[in-house]
């Protein structure tokens, strides 16, 4: 209302319509594509980890088999000595024999150490890769489980052992059969390099890339790696929530922090017959790199969004809250006086709807303060009327002291003369009629100044002044009803208002005042200020209201008088008028005790006024 | 668009400045091998020669000196990680670096166990040491008449000498007469073979050496023992390729391609002292079949049985023995 008011656009900018529907529009615009994007990520990182997890578990799977292939070609190998030679491994000379069991280091590369020993534990022939064999040497085997495994004629896979130089191997046994009479006769022992094993798995699963595939023996040591230098160091891969659960024979998370400290997607498989767990682990920040892509596309499709959504809101709102903005200036101008049409030049129909009915408003608006114009001014000439007895007395005695005067004159003139007159008398004759005649002169400039319709100009107005000029006009009615009239005026007091409007409304107050009263009566008139208002209270002691007319006093043409004293538009144009000048009017009134009248109109600062004088004189 | 051109531009304006630099400092061509397995094995894991990697070569041509020299200049061009031929060359080169230190990986080097490794430092340990006893019982295996083996080894090379207890116990488990004689330089090299044929021994087995894997040698080793009948065990699979009638080892291409996996861990911001020294992956028995004809010995095919390759028509482009020596 402020900015209505003063025209000003003081309206903080993120309160602005145009703003809030800019932001309103993007936010609107922007939430659902938002939502569904976080809906769908959330569901393309689920898809994906499952997809990730399946993958894992396939390539694990995979490599298991390899694993698994890649030990039983090595069983296959030592099966298929003992089948070609028999127990006659047992019985040739140790040199011969080691010779063919270098030959079976020649098929294998994973082959470290092959062995031929009897059923009561004794290595009689050795062929190894790294190792001094001495010919005919022969060491006793000292594996309890192997020999009785090979005993019972079944093949064997020994633990891990860790090689010297670091290199995990395994031992794989086979039994020699006594082909005739199908009974092992003694043993074929290997040990099998892993590191050959796995150096063949990782070379097959290059795709596996951005994954890590390790092996765990049955006591959770690590025995085989993409990264040898790992196993070579011996590295503790325990702490691992997947070797931990390999080890307790439960199925693993998915998805846990690794041996690295890494967040992974993992998958455990065991190897068959071997008690080995196969583990392939990705890391998540690299499982996750299609989703954090999609995310950042998002955020740029959204960016991109953003800024196409801000370009066309602005546009819109502005299509939109131009016309409104138009319609509150043109609001403005009306409150001021200027009633206005408007033009939104727009083709919506609610808009043009509402250009529609607001010309039709400021048409009404001009009529009716024409009509009211109108009205004012036909009050105040009924005032004229009720004023004529009163001034006709004011004007009355003047000329009858003038009429005094001059027959007193012409009496002396035609019975003595003009040497009847002393010096300096027709001067104090003269004197006296002239003074009277201007005293005439003012009484009727008055009632036409007050008469007349004149364009309202606000200024500072004395009140005290303009309360004592009315009380004057009133003078001689309040005198002939034997009314005592007491002013109670602070000095001082101004207000910024058109005086001729001030006049009327006290004149009509007073009017009314004195008609309330019968016979003798009193009437005081207060002015004071009250905080940041004057109040003007037209007091009498007249029969008062009755409290059923007493809500109606303000409504046009309401009278009590009879039909032909009283236009019932008094009051009301007083209200309008206050209304006008920013105050408001407050009337009490008991029946046989008299009403009270109070105007208040605000007491702005002298600044205030001038700014605003300033502005008015502006705007034209 | 523009951002993309400007990355693009960047990229391709720093990428030269984004290659790693490996550092290689051979002692000799005949380790030109391992370089070739290292390009290899680099290769495999994306480096590619001018692309992401360049590497500063020195080859100090078997100057003895001149390693320590070709060092400083490498360790002065300041590459991201260096690597070393062998023992010696990574030797010469943490002495060189230890104001600077740059990780250093050596494509083989014999004998790494004994404290001599540097915490900037890891590599493939070729296991000459250990093998030398394995390389004296194939050598029995092949040649089973064999009682009386002349080990020639270079006093200056650690490794070589660590190896003579195992040798010497092995000698004994197998029934053979062992006799060390030690050279330094071709000059005593010459004597000693001048020596060696009025001992007639059956055979001669090398350790490993600088020396000894040196063309000039084995072309000397070569010429003398075809002349005088001597079955010659080398070292490296390259000495028999050269025209030696056996030996026994990780080929040093194999050494150069292991390498290259720890290398590129270095590249990637491993610690070097975090990674292990690994032992060869792959261990080779040649056998010149060449040689062997020449030297007037029969092998029949069941001794040939666990050699793991044969060398026939000389595959290696080994020695033309007789030739006159340079």
């Amino acid at each position: 209302m402020e900015g209505l008011f003063t025209g000003s656009p003081r309206i903080k900018r993120w309160k602005q319509l145009r703003f809030r529907l800019v932001v309103a529009g993007v936010f609107i615009s922007i939430l659902p594509l938002l939502l569904l994007g976080a809906y769908h990520l959330n569901l393309v990182g689920r898809w994906q980890e499952k997809a990730i997890g399946e993958q894992n578990r396939v390539a694990a799977e995979a490599v298991a088999n390899d694993i698994h292939n890649l030990t039983v070609q090595q069983e296959g190998f030592l099966q298929a000595f003992s089948l070609r030679y028999g127990k006659e491994l047992l019985e040739m000379p140790s040199r011969e024999a080691e010779g063919i069991l270098y030959s079976l280091l020649r098929l294998s590369p994973y082959l470290e150490e092959v062995s031929v020993f009897d059923l009561k534990g004794k290595e009689l022939a050795r062929a190894s890769r790294r190792h001094l064999v001495v010919p005919g040497e022969q060491r006793p085997l000292s594996d309890r489980e192997l020999m009785e495994k090979v005993r019972r004629g079944e093949r064997y896979y020994g633990p891990v052992e860790i090689e010297e130089d670091g290199r995990p191997l395994f031992s794989l046994a086979v039994p020699l059969w006594d082909l005739s009479r199908e009974w092992p006769v003694g043993g074929l022992k290997a040990k099998v390099s892993l590191k050959g094993v796995m150096d063949t798995i990782t070379m097959l699963h290059t795709r596996q890339q951005g994954g890590t595939i390790y092996l765990v023996d049955s006591r959770g040591r690590l025995i085989g790696h993409q990264d040898f230098s790992l196993v070579l160091r011996q590295l503790d891969v325990r702490n691992s929530p997947a070797v931990r659960e390999f080890l307790q024979g439960k199925e693993p998370p998915t998805r846990y922090v690794s041996y690295d400290g890494q967040e992974v997607l993992g998958v455990v498989i065991p190897l068959r017959d071997l008690g080995w767990g196969i583990i392939i682990e990705y890391p998540v920040s690299w499982a996750m790199a299609p989703v954090r892509t999609a995310a950042w596309h998002l955020l740029a499709l959204l960016a991109v969004v953003v800024a196409l959504l801000l370009l066309l809101n602005s546009y819109l709102s502005w299509h939109f809250s131009k016309p409104i903005e138009e319609l509150g200036r043109a609001a403005l101008e009306v409150a001021r006086g200027n009633f206005v049409e408007v033009n939104l030049m727009s083709g919506v129909g609610e808009l043009a709807s509402l250009q529609e009915t607001f010309n039709y408003m400021s048409r009404e608006l001009k009529e009716k303060a024409r009509m009211e114009a109108l009205v004012r001014q036909a009050d105040k000439l009924a005032a004229v009327g009720r004023l004529a007895a009163g001034v006709a007395h004011e004007i009355n005695n003047p000329l009858a002291i003038v009429s005094a005067y001059t027959e007193d004159f012409l009496d002396r003139l035609e019975e003595g003369g003009t040497s009847s007159f002393k010096e300096g008398e027709w001067k104090a004759y003269l004197t006296a009629v002239s003074r009277q005649v201007a005293r005439c002169t003012s009484i009727i400039r008055k009632l036409l100044d007050f008469a007349r319709p004149a364009p309202g100009v606000r200024e500072w107005v004395k009140v005290d002044e303009v309360v004592q000029e009315i009380a004057s006009l009133m003078d001689y009615t309040i005198k002939k009803k034997g009314i005592e009239l007491a002013l109670e005026l602070e000095g001082g007091l101004r207000v910024y208002a058109d005086r001729l409007q001030l006049e009327q409304v006290l004149l009509n107050l007073l009017t009314n005042a004195v008609e309330a009263i019968e016979k003798e009566g009193k009437i005081c008139i207060k002015a004071a200020k009250k905080g940041q208002e004057i109040k003007i209270s037209v007091i009498d002691t007249g029969r008062g209201i009755p409290p059923e007319n007493l809500e109606k006093i303000f409504e046009p043409f309401f009278t009590t008088k009879p039909v032909g004293q009283g236009t019932g538009l008094g009051l009301s144009i007083c209200y309008g008028i206050v209304q006008d000048l920013g105050g408001r009017m407050v009337v009490e009134s008991s029946p046989g005790q008299g009403t009270t009248v109070k105007v208040y109109l605000p007491a702005r600062q002298r600044g205030d006024m001038d700014e605003e004088a300033e502005s008015s004189s502006c705007s034209g | 668009m523009l951002l993309v051109a400007l990355k693009v531009w960047i990229y391709k304006e720093r990428s030269p400045y984004l290659s790693k630099r490996v550092g290689v400092l051979l002692a000799n061509a005949t380790r030109i091998s391992k370089l070739e397995g290292l390009k290899a094995g680099l290769a495999e894991l994306g480096y590619m020669e001018g692309r992401n990697i360049i590497y500063l070569i020195k080859n100090a041509e078997g100057d003895w000196e001149r390693v320590y020299s070709s060092a400083l200049e490498l360790v002065a061009e300041g590459p991201d990680v260096l690597v070393a031929g062998g023992r010696l060359e990574a030797q010469a080169l943490a002495e060189v670096a230890q104001k600077k230190p740059v990780p250093i990986v050596f494509m083989g080097a014999a004998s790494v166990k004994d404290g001599w490794r540097l915490p900037c430092m890891t590599g493939v340990d070729n296991f000459h040491t250990e093998l030398a006893a394995k390389r004296l019982e194939f050598l029995v295996r092949l040649l089973p008449f064999i009682r009386y083996v002349v080990v020639l080894v270079d006093p200056r090379v650690v490794p070589g000498i660590q190896s003579l207890p195992s040798l010497k116990q092995a000698a004994s488990q197998l029934g053979l007469s062992l006799e060390i004689v030690s050279v330094s330089s071709i000059e005593e090299l010459k004597q000693t073979l001048s020596v060696l044929e009025l001992k007639r021994p059956d055979a001669l087995l090398l350790t490993s050496s600088f020396l000894l894997e040196e063309g000039e040698a084995i072309r000397l080793i070569g010429r003398t023992a075809k002349s005088l009948g001597w079955p010659v065990m080398g070292v490296n699979v390259a000495d028999a390729e050269a025209g030696l009638l056996a030996a026994y080892g990780c080929p040093f291409a194999d050494q150069g391609r292991q390498a290259a996996r720890l290398v590129n861990k270095i590249l990637e911001g491993q610690d070097p002292a975090a990674i292990p020294i690994e032992t060869p992956d792959r261990l080779e028995l040649v056998v010149n079949l060449d040689t062997a004809r020449s030297l007037g010995l029969k092998l029949h095919p069941d001794d040939l049985k666990f050699v793991d390759r044969i060398i026939v028509g000389n595959e290696g482009g080994g020695v033309v023995y007789g030739e006159p020596q340079n």
